[in-house]
């Protein structure tokens, strides 16, 4: 077993429930009896060159646990050590202040850290250059929008490598460019041997970037193992009834297709009331730690209105997939609402609802991840 | 302003409608609206759109009354419920439960009403304990997600929504934005604001495009929303160019051999292109340069901007094998068929190879929209597929 760079054993953080915060027991040290717990005896360790995922919903204690192993609060219970300086990519990370320039801001950031001044006008520049504020860099925080400043926080605080990062939902900061730069960046110093915690309730970005995940919940971690086990209980998506239509696979079947050819997947449907009964179906590539990608989604296809018992086949011509393991996910719902649009979903089996299909592909590799149909020719000038 | 009396048919009208602001240090004035006429009667269900800073949240506050026309006329013949000015009134010191309260009167509903629909604003807020204590203990996520569920027994008759608000986590997230929907049918006269053109098509019967504060186009929402995005995707073309050119090569590593040109077509079409649209015909198209009657070989490299490798290609694995023609120059297409890439920007790198050696490349970016994105997610194809279906014998 590897040391762990954060350790966190039995820590609890109260906060005072109700009313205001008494003088007197502010003064006097008195106990509060009215208090309530937000993170409650947690305990956790994270490896050498390991992003573990920390998903709840608002309220669960996640944000407090992150400020909790990054020392902005003072745990009530418990130890936390940290093996390595740390980066929290969380707010202003101590250095708040809105009336520093963005370049100031870096200034005392590289400060804190004793960067070496010879550094300074290169690491200045690469933040100024990541952080994309142009001319607004020299202008004063207060007057950014919400998303320039959480481009600045994350270009300082990644400009020079740390071994921890502890990062709170960050890495859906910005557009889809800045967020490509910055999950680039995230994975550069991971692959130095950083280590760190992400805080999130965006569950691909739990998929793309740890192995393992915690579910927290009311302050109390409740669920712990691989991404995409922890993933499929955190959704906890509602579990269709199956009472007017079902599908009829077998858990953990594999399927099979060859790159190139045509896939044909058969399912068996049954459908118990008259109700008009559609299937949709999706191809995804799932690498824990590395990424998740639907790769082909179909449109939702009819398959009958009556009771009975029906096999349904999907075709796909020239498979425009390379090889390799897939998770199949199988869906069945009724026709849209018109006023609303939305489904009633009547069953569905994949991996978000714990009883996955893995569609095996086979052939030879080469064409990139999606191996469509392209023509060359030549002419003349 | 007058209150909605049953017999009066509601509506809006605003009439050379404008709001100033005076700049910071400088002598001269924003106008944020500026001359904005039109008329919304009962039924309508209108979409605002626009890019940022063209005055769509200004004139929505203009709507909900919370700041005063600098000139121009607004007359609003009905009760306005504004969703976006929700949470702005949040008391700090009382508990959720009592400002749900408090928020019900505030939209004329006595409490005795309130107490019978509490219980369901209560489930729907999913605070739990906290329920019960002040707002100010809440997080950001909990405080949105009480000040949504206070409107969810409204019956509104002007209904204002803001849809860039963002609340809650995914899970609530998705059942607010059914929620909004549902209410949205209620309201006898909707207005939209909102980013994304799918809802706008969706809920709306008429759109209006605002550019720097006036009236650009005013009309169904599918003719409208087509026009705002084609000038946006235009406007974007360059700048795209201008973003990510550092991620551009056009290498000669071999003297006498480069590829002089390679972009991006639309169907016949022989003029370049930035923007192509998933489903319709799209090629790329290069010119090669190198010692005339020369073979070569060429390697096609796609990759989407977060890195992912979507497709690779090589000519001669296809069964094609290149020459360059007497000219000391060739043309070369690559077909992409009915293109069937999602929408997302693209890079696409020409290889010249000569006896397995690279000796000149070059790439290009290009991005593609889809017309019709997928309503589950965001596949990386879009493919055509069958489906078949049998009954199965009992």
């Amino acid at each position: 077993m590897q040391p762990a760079v954060i350790s966190a054993k039995s820590v609890t953080k109260y906060f005072p429930k109700c009313g205001r915060m008494g003088w007197r027991a502010l003064l006097t040290g008195l106990s509060l009896t009215e208090r309530f717990v937000a993170v409650d005896d947690v305990s956790l360790a994270v490896t050498r060159g390991e992003v573990v995922g920390i998903l709840g919903r608002n309220g669960a204690g996640k944000s407090t646990l992150l400020r909790l192993i990054a020392g902005i609060y003072a745990a009530d219970k418990g130890a936390i050590s940290l093996a390595g300086d740390v980066a929290g990519l969380f707010e202003l990370g101590g250095f708040g202040n809105g009336q520093l320039t963005g370049r100031e801001f870096a200034q005392r950031y590289l400060q804190f850290y004793a960067v070496k001044r010879s550094l300074w006008v290169e690491v200045l520049s690469d933040i100024h250059d990541f952080s994309e504020l142009g001319s607004y860099f020299d202008e004063k925080i207060l007057t950014y929008s919400a998303g320039m400043a959480a481009r600045l926080y994350f270009a300082t605080a990644t400009a020079i490598p740390h071994e921890i990062y502890l990062i709170d939902e960050i890495l859906s900061v910005g557009d889809e460019h800045f967020q490509t730069k910055s999950w680039a960046r995230m994975r550069e110093r991971l692959a130095a041997g950083a280590s760190g915690l992400l805080v999130t309730h965006n569950w691909s970005a739990v998929i793309k970037l740890c192995r393992t995940s915690r579910v927290l919940q009311a302050g109390r971690v409740v669920l712990d193992g691989r991404s995409d086990t922890v993933v499929a209980c955190y959704l906890d998506l509602p579990k269709a009834q199956s009472d007017r239509a079902r599908l009829v696979v077998e858990a953990s079947t594999v399927m099979h297709g060859t790159s190139g050819d045509t896939l044909r997947i058969v399912f068996v449907v049954e459908i118990w009331q008259s109700v008009a009964v559609e299937a949709a179906v999706s191809i995804e590539a799932l690498q824990l730690g590395v990424g998740w990608e639907p790769i082909i989604l179909t449109e939702f296809c009819a398959v009958a209105s009556m009771p009975g018992r029906y096999s349904a086949e999907l075709i796909v011509d020239q498979l425009p997939i390379a090889p390799g393991d897939y998770l199949l996910s199988l869906f069945l719902a009724a026709p849209p609402d018109p006023g609303t649009g939305a489904r009633d979903v009547l069953d569905a089996c994949g991996w978000t609802y714990g009883n996955g299909v893995t569609l095996r592909i086979d052939g030879a590799a080469g064409g990139g991840l999606a191996p469509f149909a392209v023509e060359w020719s030549q002419e003349a000038v | 302003m007058v209150a909605g009396g049953s017999l009066k048919s509601l509506c809006i009208t605003a009439t050379g409608l404008q709001k100033r602001y005076a700049l910071a240090n400088e002598k001269s004035v924003k106008r944020a609206v500026d001359g904005v006429s039109f008329v919304i009667r009962e039924g309508e269900r209108v979409g605002f759109i626009g890019v940022n800073g063209a005055g769509k949240t200004t004139l929505l506050q203009l709507l909900a009354g919370i700041c005063e026309p600098s000139d121009g006329q607004l007359d609003i013949v009905g009760k306005v419920t504004a969703i976006f000015t929700l949470g702005l009134g949040l008391r700090d010191e009382v508990s959720g439960m009592e400002n749900i309260y408090v928020e019900g009167e505030l939209q004329g509903r006595p409490r005795h009403e309130t107490a019978q629909v509490i219980g369901e604003i209560v489930d729907f807020a999913e605070l739990g304990e906290f329920i019960d204590r002040p707002v100010r203990t809440y997080s950001t996520g909990m405080k949105a997600r009480l000040a949504f569920s206070t409107i969810v027994h409204i019956d509104p008759e002007i209904l204002i929504v803001d849809e860039a608000l963002s609340v809650g986590d995914a899970r609530f997230s998705t059942k607010a934005t059914r929620k909004m929907k549902e209410l949205t049918q209620r309201g006898k006269i909707l207005i939209l604001v909102s980013h994304s053109m799918g809802s706008i098509q969706d809920m709306c019967t008429r759109c209006i495009w605002l550019e720097d504060g006036k009236i650009k186009l005013d009309g169904p929402p599918t003719e409208v929303t087509k026009a705002y995005l084609d000038q946006v995707h235009k406007e974007d073309d360059g700048k795209l160019f201008e973003r990510f050119k550092r991620d551009l090569v056009d290498e000669s590593l071999v003297s006498g051999w480069r590829v002089e040109s390679l972009d991006a077509r639309r169907g016949a079409d022989p003029d370049p292109v930035r923007t192509l649209i998933t489903g319709e015909p799209a090629s790329l198209s290069a010119v090669v340069r190198g010692p005339a009657g020369h073979g070569f070989d060429l390697r096609m490299h796609l990759r989407r901007l977060d890195g992912l490798v979507v497709r690779e290609a090589l000519a001669s694995a296809n069964g094609h094998s290149m020459v360059v023609a007497d000219g000391g120059a060739t043309r070369v297409h690559l077909s992409l068929g009915p293109l069937p890439l999602n929408y997302g920007t693209f890079l696409a790198r020409f290889d010249i190879l000569v006896d397995g050696q690279l000796v000149a490349r070059r790439s290009t970016l290009f991005e593609v929209i889809n017309p019709r994105p997928h309503k589950g997610g965001r596949p990386v194809l879009v493919y055509p597929s069958t489906l078949n279906v049998t009954p199965v014998p009992a």
